[in-house]
């Protein structure tokens, strides 16, 4: 199985027949450098430039930039993990909904990383 | 709330075909089952090999597919030039030496996958090639005049004819 692109940007652009000035055009950037960037999986587009894109091609961020969605959901892992390790057991009522939370974000994030690998 | 959430993809795999030709190379990229990647051709590597083969490889060091497809160049009705034989082979060693499965994929069988009722010409697999994937139609050369020589998009074409025969894509 093939690991993911870091973006699949260039596929749906082409798919679609536009050029990168064209695309830059709709996505409000000067040039198409930033286009070509966010092709080669360099940096992460802006908020605005997702929407967009989300819109233009009717697919979800996730399948654009593979790379990048994988780099978010491990940092949040990792994030969610410490967060669980110091969850303060002295306001109980707080800490189990929190740690629910939590813990379904752990299970979704580990049952994507085995399905994936 | 959640559900949009899950991001689970269906295992896939990546075809890199690359068509090395007298002025350049044509490249076809897929994941299976049929989604098309990426594909061009580059014109600009007219020269030596020394200096043609490097943009290939940075081709497939980018996308690091499962198998390579390559002209099958042993077979008698190729009739690619020394210098293209000579390229094909080096890709075929630069991909092996990166752990990257190469298959070559015979003209014949192109024909054979597509039904022709008679031999066909390039033109004739292109057209074939572009009425699968709709987003080629407008990269179809125009009809070919005595006087005219090939299109430069025919070895991307070629690429495509390669890889739906390899994945037997209908």
């Amino acid at each position: 199985m093939a690991t993911p692109l870091p973006s699949y940007l260039r596929s749906f652009r082409k798919q679609c027949g536009f050029s990168q000035p064209e695309l830059a055009a709709l996505l409000g950037f000067r040039t198409h450098k930033s286009v070509a960037r966010h092709e080669r999986g360099a940096g992460v587009p802006s908020f605005e430039a997702v929407v967009v894109l989300e819109q233009l091609f009717q697919v979800r961020y996730c399948d654009l930039f593979p790379a990048a969605t994988r780099d978010c959901e491990f940092q949040l892992l990792i994030r969610a993990e410490i967060m669980l390790a110091r969850l303060d057991w002295t306001r109980p009522r707080h800490s189990a909904v929190k740690r629910r939370l939590l813990e379904r974000v752990r299970r979704r994030l580990d049952y994507q990383h085995r399905h994936r690998s | 709330m959640t559900s949009h959430l899950v991001t689970i993809t269906e295992p896939s795999y990546r075809l890199l075909a690359m068509v090395p030709s007298g002025h350049g190379a044509g490249y076809a990229a897929i994941e299976t089952p049929l989604f098309p990647i990426d594909w061009g051709v580059k014109s600009r590597i007219a020269g030596p090999p020394r200096k043609r083969l490097p943009v290939l490889i940075r081709i497939l060091e980018w996308y690091r597919p499962d198998v390579l497809l390559v002209e099958d160049i042993d077979e008698r009705i190729c009739r690619r030039g020394r210098a293209t034989r000579r390229m094909v082979r080096q890709l075929h060693q630069a991909a092996e030496a990166r752990g990257i499965a190469v298959r070559p994929v015979a003209r014949r069988a192109v024909w054979e996958h597509f039904k022709f009722d008679r031999r066909p010409t390039k033109v004739d697999v292109a057209h074939a090639v572009a009425q699968r994937l709709p987003e080629l139609q407008s990269r179809l050369p125009p009809v070919r005049k005595l006087w005219m020589s090939e299109a430069h998009v025919m070895p991307m074409f070629d690429a495509f004819s390669l890889i739906l025969t390899a994945a037997r894509i209908e």
